[in-house]
């Protein structure tokens, strides 16, 4: 017996900008084993902050001298962006890619409430107790305290706080230590998986850092993204167990209605139209005639 | 060797066969005054260049040195000083200025204030006081105070040939070995190079050159190792009392700092030095030997070709100073030779004191 299929369902706040869709295992109303959060446009109301990571050459014909020199620039160069935010249990890889890929879905099935930009912030490196090389070798000189204080201090927005705090011309990183510079953009080993994801998903470092731990930003061009430019919208044919079992999987997304479900389930065109199982229609709440958004997935 | 008394320093405009007394300066001043090179042939130079400057008649173009000495009872070259007319005729000047920035964050109800060094070109144009030595033996004498001061009267009586800023460089803290924690922790990450090798390429054009690739962008001092922050500003050892002749006149070093040892850079207007301000032009008669306990006051022979000065104990009266016949004929005066005089501003006297 395989073990039940995993259902992302949509439980955002009402009323809320925000998409908040959950990743369950379908047979029962189990624990949350990931999620994703979906912003339609970033730093709008309260400015975000990241650190550009650019490069100077210094360069000297005369005196024989060529280096490539790391800067951070502080800058709201992502505001207006999409944002996605996922998080996920440990070792709940197939969990935490439906929540990606729901998310991606019902971007694409709502394409015009997003922006033409769509990112996602990872997590810093930490040492074993837990600090961030970043944070106390380059933001705690400007903000003398804990990230976590910073949190408390500042609600949602803390980051803000903090970077009015920051330097507001270019940093060479050489003056920063070298654990400082071994973790710019770098993520710790937990959260490698995520990374791997997402940059699998079409999205990709684009010198950018967050600046509270220098974890790298993620970024694609919304219309680029495969399982945005690869899904479509299909009319569902009458579930037929027979004609679906056993063919591909696709990841399926309830196209209309109020709550976004999706899961990844064997799927079949057949008259242009889709063939679900029923319970995948089951789980989806759609029946014959409705439409369903469908990505067949990635080539690999 | 017992030190000669202080009325018997003559300062004067170098010469081209000062050379051997230079050559000699500039191999023992090996910390300090960056501004004389070891070689024999650019030291010829230079007094040939400060030779042209004394004696041009031409408008200043600003490139002109000026080169002094101090030389003792014997005739003897004991301290060397000098002028640059202008700061970056040749190069640009670059120096890091003190700026402090105060960032809030209303949000988490805290501010914060921020010690930058921005890389600026402010001191171009700037006189610059240069190449001041003094042999140790005749530090504790008032030589270095004749040696320093007497310059400022120079460029107060030519003023036209000079700017109305004045400034200084001085030595920035290293150890015997030459590691330079400001050095280390700023130039250092630029150009894979210990500062004494540096210093080296730096004493002819080439310090411009390595300047240029500095960061652009300010020095936030908080990265900075404690060592170097400490540093910035500090004074080398070796030159506290030239410095001290300055911080007396009314220099002050608050702005600027060297770009690579981060020395104290001494800077002030011209009109507001203590020897300038109490300038006076005053004509000479012959005295006795005054009394010691008066006030010291510095005596110059304003002739740009041929200037030199001396000191004296006593003050002008109605406009006229009385001179002992040995300063008079070490001053190569005449009856009718006019005079510059300003009181010996030492530390903690007042700059206006009357008897």
């Amino acid at each position: 017996m395989n073990p039940p299929p995993l259902l992302l369902t949509e439980a955002s706040a009402p009323g809320s900008a925000q998409v908040h869709l959950q990743v369950r295992a379908a047979s029962a109303d189990g624990p949350v084993l990931a999620e994703a959060r979906l912003a339609a446009a970033i730093g709008l109301a309260v400015p975000r902050f990241w650190f550009h990571v650019g490069c100077t050459v210094h360069a000297s014909t005369s005196l024989g001298l060529f280096q490539r020199q790391r800067t951070l620039l502080l800058g709201n160069d992502h505001t207006g962006a999409s944002e996605l935010a996922l998080q996920g249990a440990a070792g709940e890889a197939a969990a935490l890619q439906l929540a990606l890929h729901g998310a991606l879905l019902l971007l694409a099935q709502q394409r015009a409430r997003f922006a033409p930009r769509l990112l996602a912030e990872l997590p810093g490196v930490r040492d074993a107790a837990g600090r961030s090389p970043f944070w106390d070798g380059l933001v705690r000189h400007f903000h003398a305290g804990e990230p976590a204080d910073a949190a408390r201090r500042g609600g949602e927005h803390w980051r803000a706080g903090v970077a009015a705090l920051l330097p507001r011309q270019p940093v060479y990183t050489a003056f920063l230590g070298a654990e400082v510079q071994a973790a710019i953009a770098q993520v710790p080993p937990e959260a490698l998986a995520l990374r791997e994801l997402l940059e699998h998903a079409g999205l990709r470092y684009g010198h950018h850092v967050c600046i509270d731990d220098g974890g790298p930003v993620l970024e694609a061009e919304t219309d680029t993204v495969p399982a945005v430019a690869g899904s479509r919208q299909w009319l569902l044919a009458a579930p037929d167990e027979a004609a679906a079992q056993g063919t591909p999987h696709w990841l399926l997304a309830g196209a209309d209605g109020q709550a976004a479900r999706a899961l990844r389930a064997p799927a079949v065109v057949h008259a242009d139209r889709l063939v679900l199982t029923p319970a995948s229609a089951r789980l989806l709440r759609l029946a014959a005639g409705e439409r369903v958004r469908a990505w067949p997935g990635q080539a690999g | 060797m017992p030190t000669p008394p202080d009325t018997d320093y003559l300062f004067r405009a170098a010469r081209p066969d000062d050379l051997d007394a230079f050559e000699r300066i500039a191999a023992v001043s090996a910390v300090g005054i960056t501004t004389l090179p070891e070689d024999r042939a650019q030291l010829a130079d230079r007094l040939a260049r400060s030779s042209a400057a004394f004696a041009s008649n031409d408008d200043a173009s600003g490139e002109e040195i000026h080169l002094f000495v101090v030389e003792d009872g014997e005739g003897r070259v004991v301290g060397t000083s000098g002028i640059a007319a202008r700061a970056g005729f040749h190069e640009r000047f670059f120096s890091y200025r003190n700026e402090m920035l105060v960032h809030t964050s209303p949000l988490l109800g805290t501010s914060n204030r921020i010690h930058t060094l921005h890389l600026c070109h402010d001191l171009t144009g700037v006189t610059l006081l240069t190449s001041f030595y003094i042999a140790p033996e005749h530090a504790g004498t008032l030589a270095p105070q004749l040696l320093s001061r007497a310059r400022l009267l120079f460029i107060a009586a030519f003023a036209e040939r000079f700017s109305d800023r004045i400034a200084a460089e001085y030595p920035g803290l290293a150890d015997d070995n030459g590691r330079c924690p400001f050095w280390d922790a700023v130039g250092r990450r630029f150009f894979d190079m210990d500062y004494p090798q540096v210093e080296r390429i730096s004493g002819g054009r080439h310090k411009a050159f390595i300047a240029e690739l500095l960061p652009q962008a300010p020095v936030y001092v908080p990265l900075l190792p404690e060592q170097a922050q400490w540093a910035i500003g500090q004074l080398h050892p070796v030159s506290e009392l030239p410095f001290a002749i300055l911080q007396d006149e009314g220099f002050e070093a608050d702005t600027y700092v060297d770009v690579f040892d981060g020395g104290p850079v001494a800077e002030a207007r011209l009109a507001a030095l203590r020897t300038v301000a109490g300038a006076r032009r005053c004509a000479w008669h012959a005295a006795d030997e005054p009394a010691a306990g008066g006030h010291w006051q510095l005596v110059a022979v304003p002739e740009r070709g041929d200037f030199r000065a001396a000191l004296v104990r006593g003050e002008p009266a109605a406009g006229t100073l009385g001179l002992p016949a040995a300063t008079a004929q070490r001053l190569r005066l005449a009856a009718d030779t006019p005079l510059h005089a300003a009181p010996l501003a030492l530390a903690g006297t007042e700059p206006e004191e009357t008897a």
